[in-house]
């Protein structure tokens, strides 16, 4: 099974001891330098000077007049050009002691500042890092995950260097780029005016509506997930519209290819289709931020030949495990197609985030993935898990509410089975059925996704669950019951693993949600089950909604925006392998890629767009 | 009396006329050929606009620059005279544009070599 790679709650560590407190650092850039036009002067003379004694000055020097600035009012300034074979340095040096000279100064070039206007650029840290915290990762109601807290704010200059480059090109609709995802809520109003419409389509839905099952494929791409419209966001969500956030590209085409079912996951057949599809329709680079183990699928990396046969680049993502891919192969990163590109997570300080995977032969370079603010399909409510929930247990050990401190930094609160949860010897009741559960109101969303994440550690028979069902009744009773453990027992101890349910069958009224835990009669040691960042994602057309995510899911798409950028900029001849080697060779020298990427380097826009390949198929015919 | 210094640069000249007449000699004649040195054409914008071009680099032998000299792209070949011997010849492509966004100017890393052999 295939999901996307991102991070909720990144697979938090369970430990006891907070992270130290981020430092304010800067990284020292050659960037914004002022720049001078070589060989020209602006020379202010005194207001006594005599047209003669002006003359002598500029004679004195050697530099010849280009234009007379006090014809525009600007008296007694003059442009000149300097000497033949002397430096800017040299020839300012020259009027010093002049009686004639107040001063003179290099001509400096200024060039249009193409900041975006739209209202959260400020907390777009991976296209202009100045310092900045990113302050939606830290406004989640009381008693919820607070985001990625390592390095935020994280140091000045480590972004994506996209401002200059912005100066050169903001356009990118002349290329087709296609999110192979959850879908695109496509009627975002950062996205609409940027969505494929060929054959009257914004693109195709090859998943079902959960994992598994077979849905016929529909002509309707609509995210059910929320991941998909993030990843749209981040490549082209409408720049400059006074809204919302950036994208790479301001303007794009971006095909909404649904690969990922509502609950996040998809399958090679689905994948399979959504890459055919995508280049079939023209795309000419494709964003695919999902991953999954196991071994090389054949048929999906003959997919991915063929986008490379149509000369497609296919940016993908590292895998959100915090691994080494040279160990534990995470396809499609892993696979050797060269027209892929794969991107691991980078932090706000360019620390690689502790979730990110890494690959010495595989991951190609990194990208910003902690802490992206992106579009998302609707709002999104998050429950603190203090209050309103009704608790039930028939043994006296029962459900506890627990705040955690992670690994990292900050804190995680959740409610578990046992009561005292996390502590050393303490395990859950035999022949014990613990249930919690509360309702919410699900009015005005035409469909809602529901996203937690569990820590579990139970014994073989004994079983945990989730269920809901319209109303306010325990969902237990009547309700859907959906299995997450089987026969065999499940543990996934310290880690933490997001899960996605679809609750449109739940309707549009209220709706209760629920969690359990069963077990047997039989002697164990388990630890229980623990359930944190309960969230409810609501899907709504003309959506204004923007959420704060992390993962290599959040870093995959900026390099996607960037190649579909590069070809935009250079042109239908820049091949795949062109803007493969821009991006790997125009890329910023990043410490802690060294060794662990192919290149060593971060995706830099400004950097990219300049990088020039090395000329190919040099010959010589002598005669 | 002549120096003795003056008699091989007087051989080596009478080689060359024979060379170019097509005659020859026992000794390794030193002649020249017109060599046209050519590459696959760049896709970058800068290198097939104002400020861009291309460098050819002939092991021993001064720099040849080819400019961008209008139309949809620059040149992708040059010409030069090479005597009997053996040569590396790497290209690179610049552009105006530099990595800040500036106007300093880029350039690429050399090509792979490729030998010349003139005979």
């Amino acid at each position: 099974m295939t999901r996307p790679i991102s991070a909720a709650l990144l697979a938090a560590l369970l430990t006891l001891s907070a992270g130290p407190a981020a430092a304010a650092l800067t990284i020292p850039r050659a960037r914004g330098a002022s720049e001078t036009v070589p060989g020209e002067l602006i020379v202010k003379f005194k207001p006594g000077a005599s047209a003669q004694g002006r003359a002598a000055a500029l004679a004195a020097t050697g530099h010849a007049t280009i234009s007379t600035l006090g014809d525009l009012g600007a008296e007694g300034w003059t442009h000149v050009r300097v000497a033949p074979g002397q430096t800017d340095a040299q020839a300012l040096a020259a009027y010093a002691g002049d009686p004639n000279v107040e001063f003179a100064q290099p001509n400096f070039i200024y060039r249009a500042s193409a900041a975006p206007d739209d209202a959260q650029y400020g907390q777009l840290w991976g296209w202009r890092n100045i310092g900045q915290a990113i302050g939606t990762a830290n406004t989640q109601p009381a008693g919820t995950p607070i985001g990625y807290t390592t390095a935020n704010p994280g140091a000045s200059g480590a972004d994506m260097n996209l401002q200059p480059a912005w100066d050169l090109i903001t356009d990118c609709r002349s290329v087709v780029v296609a999110v192979l995802d959850s879908g695109v809520n496509y009627t975002h109003v950062d996205l609409a005016a940027n969505m494929w419409n060929g054959n009257a389509e914004h693109g195709r839905n090859f998943a079902g509506t959960v994992s598994g099952s077979d849905a016929a494929t529909t002509t309707d791409p609509m995210d059910l997930n929320g991941h998909g419209t993030h990843v749209a966001g981040t490549i082209g969500a409408v720049g400059n519209n006074g809204i919302g956030v950036t994208g790479v590209c301001w303007t794009a085409t971006i095909m909404a290819v649904r690969v990922l079912a509502a609950d996040g996951a998809g399958t090679s057949s689905g994948i399979i289709q959504g890459i055919d599809y995508a280049v079939q329709n023209g795309a000419k680079v494709l964003n695919m931020s999902l991953g999954g183990g196991g071994t090389l699928d054949a048929a999906y990396s003959a997919a991915i030949g063929r986008a490379q046969a149509a000369d497609v680049v296919v940016v993908v993502a590292a895998g959100n495990d915090g691994k080494d891919n040279e160990a534990t192969p995470v396809y499609p990163c892993n696979f050797p197609n060269p027209n892929l590109i794969c991107v691991a997570a980078l932090d706000q300080a360019f620390g690689m985030a502790n979730f990110s995977n890494w690959g010495s032969t595989s991951v190609d370079v990194g990208a910003p993935g902690t802490n992206i603010v992106s579009a998302w399909p609707g709002p999104v409510y998050v429950d603190p898990l203090n209050a309103g929930w009704s608790a039930s247990s028939s043994t006296a050990t029962g459900w506890d509410y627990v705040s955690l401190a992670l690994q990292g930094g900050g804190t995680l609160d959740l409610i578990g089975v046992p009561s005292p949860f996390n502590t050393a010897g303490v395990t859950y009741a035999n022949n014990s059925d613990d249930r919690a559960y509360a309702a919410f109101s699900l009015a005005g969303a035409s469909r809602t996704i529901f996203t937690f994440s569990a820590i579990v550690d139970v014994a073989a028979n004994d079983i945990f669950r989730v269920g809901f069902r319209a109303g306010l009744a325990d969902p237990f009773v009547g309700g859907t019951v959906i299995p997450l453990t089987d026969a065999a027992g499940y543990t996934n101890w310290p880690d933490f693993e997001p899960i996605t349910l679809d609750l449109s069958t739940c309707g549009s009224g209220n709706c209760a949600i629920g969690f359990q835990l069963q077990s047997d009669g039989v002697a164990q040691t388990s630890k229980g089950i623990g359930i944190a960042d309960f969230t409810l994602h609501g899907i709504y057309n003309n959506s204004t909604s923007y959420n704060t995510e992390n993962g290599t899911s959040m870093a995959t798409p900026a390099v996607a925006g960037l190649a579909t950028m590069l070809r935009a900029f250079h042109g239908p001849s820049f091949t795949a392998t062109d803007v493969i080697g821009a991006i790997k060779g125009g890329g910023w020298a990043t410490a802690s890629l060294s060794g662990r990427t192919t290149t060593g380097r971060a995706a830099d826009a400004m950097g990219a767009l300049a990088f020039i390949n090395p000329p190919k198929g040099v010959t010589a015919v002598v005669r | 009396m002549r120096s003795p210094s003056w008699k091989p640069a007087l051989l080596a000249a009478a080689a060359l006329a024979l060379a170019a007449c097509g005659g020859g000699s026992k000794s390794t004649p030193i002649t020249s050929h017109q060599v046209t040195i050519s590459w696959a054409p760049n896709h970058e914008r800068g290198v097939n606009s104002t400020g861009g071009g291309y460098q050819v680099m002939v092991a021993g032998k001064p720099t040849i620059n080819v400019p961008y000299a209008g139309g949809a792209a620059a040149p992708t070949s040059t010409e030069l005279t090479l005597t009997t011997g053996s040569y590396a010849v790497t290209v690179s492509a610049y552009a105006a544009l530099d990595a800040s966004g500036g106007g300093a100017g880029s350039q690429s890393a050399p090509s792979q070599a490729y030998t010349i052999v003139v005979p």
